[in-house]
């Protein structure tokens, strides 16, 4: 794994400016990078936030999507 | 808080465009979808601006102007028991694990914590609440008013977040990471029954659920409120509470000062707090706090299945218990007496049996229940054995409700880990004398 930014908890790489942005503003770093989903888990988990009113885009939704898949992904 | 409230015409709004999620879904794909209320519909980040990220360092979360006064973690832990183990930070989850639940009324400085927002500073002098909906005579009181025209009315109720003991399913679901054995309570409420101020507001016939609305928001402007329903029969069950004491004393506000929905028995969600509105509806009311979570597949799925298309609203408890006493890793001598005791509830239902198992359930011995208190405290079991054999060993408990249900050996496994109610295990040694 890449070393992760100080103080974010979050492993390096394309979409954590964003995460850190976004998700952080109402979550715990750990508490997001204790998750281990599928992308299909992952897009439901983005899906229901912006439900919730996460200000997030469909652009931006995709990118942390891809990020947490890659990063914070498992298998089927 | 007005404009939170969702208007009895629309009971979707909370979802935007009166579109069906479903059908949205199955038209344009899973990405599509949760992107059908966007920032685009919704618009808006935070309250205020994002600090400038300084030179080489990631952008930092904005430090938002929030709509009102917020208490801050610390001061909540403050009040709080040392004992309490935060969860998480953002929202502010905390609980005692349950040996430190042997008090027969939880200590308020020991009930659990689970915020999905954050903690409002409200104050009492000129907190107003509403009811509104499907009633004749809409009522609008402050709080020095409710509790003049109310009786008040004071019981001992369990309330219990739905994930309490998430962290026994496995595979783990997503949500706040309750221990085993932590996320529940059973203080004392004092208020009004619900039942009293809907018939002063004179519910219609054709009434189905009440929402309860709090004042609780979130750091960014765009946050929809927590809003859940319950069906009439359960507001109308004179336990259902509209409580602004708890153990006595006014709500900490952490519990939702200076007024919540105590709705015993039943997933903590439902007793809403911060109360502000309540809103009598044809249907269970729309939204995220009702159709994205607190809900069960309508049929037992294999552990790690996705959501099931049918699905069913989490209410009532299932039967379960706790050894409260001795602790995990207590330590006996042989010849000693083992004082077992701890806590059984089942919801809706009474209690009808507790039995332990000292050989890890190979054989089952009664337990001795303290007698029936209000209908929605929990009963507390007391179980003696004595220490004959040096070593290891577990105790185990199991409750069955008065409808015949047995508290099972593991939950039913379900995607958002909801009512885990397996049976509690606590480990101790035994050391030659």
């Amino acid at each position: 794994m890449a070393a992760s930014p100080p103080g974010a908890g979050f492993t390096e790489g394309p979409g954590v400016e964003l995460l850190q942005k976004k998700c952080t503003l109402c979550h715990d770093p750990d508490h997001i990078t204790s998750l281990r989903q599928t992308r299909e888990e992952w897009e439901d988990t983005v899906g229901i936030m912006i439900r919730r009113g996460a200000p997030v885009s469909a652009g931006e939704a995709s990118i942390i999507v891809e990020y947490l898949t890659k990063h914070y992904g498992r298998q089927k | 808080m007005e404009e939170k409230e969702t208007p009895v015409s629309q009971p979707d709004s909370d979802k935007g465009k009166n579109m069906s999620r479903r059908v949205f879904i199955t038209a344009v794909g899973r990405l599509g979808a949760l992107l059908a209320v966007g920032s685009s519909a919704l618009g808006g980040e935070a309250y205020g601006q994002a600090a400038p990220a300084a030179a080489g360092a990631l952008p930092q979360p904005a430090a938002p102007a929030l709509p009102g006064p917020v208490v801050p973690n610390a001061a909540v832990l403050a009040g709080k028991s040392p004992l309490m183990k935060v969860l998480t930070e953002r929202p502010l989850t905390a609980n005692v694990t349950a040996e430190h639940l042997d008090d027969p009324v939880t200590p308020s400085d020991r009930m659990f914590i689970r915020n999905n927002l954050l903690t409002p500073d409200l104050t009492a002098g000129g907190h107003m609440l509403t009811v509104k909906g499907l009633v004749d005579n809409p009522l609008k009181m402050d709080l020095a008013e409710l509790k003049k025209t109310f009786a008040a009315v004071t019981i001992q109720g369990m309330l219990e977040c739905a994930g309490s003991g998430r962290t026994a399913f496995s595979p783990l679901p997503k949500g706040t990471p309750w221990n085993p054995s932590g996320g529940y309570g059973c203080p004392k409420w004092t208020g009004a029954r619900l039942a009293e101020v809907l018939k002063a507001a004179g519910v219609r016939s054709d009434a189905v659920h009440v929402a309860f609305f709090g004042a609780d928001f979130g750091e960014v402007a765009t946050a929809r409120p927590v809003v859940r329903s319950i069906p009439m029969s359960k507001a109308l069950e004179p336990n259902t509470l509209i409580a602004w004491e708890m153990n006595g004393e006014p709500i900490p506000k952490v519990h939702g000062f200076p007024l919540r929905a105590v709705v015993p028995g039943w997933v903590g969600s439902a007793s809403i707090k911060w109360l502000t509105g309540i809103e009598v509806l044809a249907a269970p009311f729309k939204g995220t706090y009702m159709d994205d979570s607190y809900r069960i597949p309508a049929s037992p799925i294999a552990p790690g299945e996705k959501m099931p298309k049918e699905t069913v609203s989490t209410e009532a408890w299932p039967v379960k218990s706790v050894i409260t006493s001795p602790a995990p890793g207590a330590k006996f001598k042989t010849g000693e007496t083992i004082r077992v005791s701890g806590k059984a509830w089942a919801g809706d239902n009474g209690i009808q049996k507790v039995e332990v198992s000292v050989d890890e359930g190979v054989t089952w011995k009664p337990a001795m229940l303290s007698s029936q208190g209000d209908r929605y405290a929990w009963r507390m079991f007391t179980f003696s054995h004595r220490a004959d054999r040096q070593g290891y060993m577990t105790l185990l408990a199991r409750a069955t409700d008065t409808a015949g249900n047995v508290q099972p050996i593991s939950a039913v496994w379900n995607p958002l880990g909801y009512f885990w109610n397996g049976y509690h295990r606590v480990g101790i040694t035994i050391e030659k004398a």
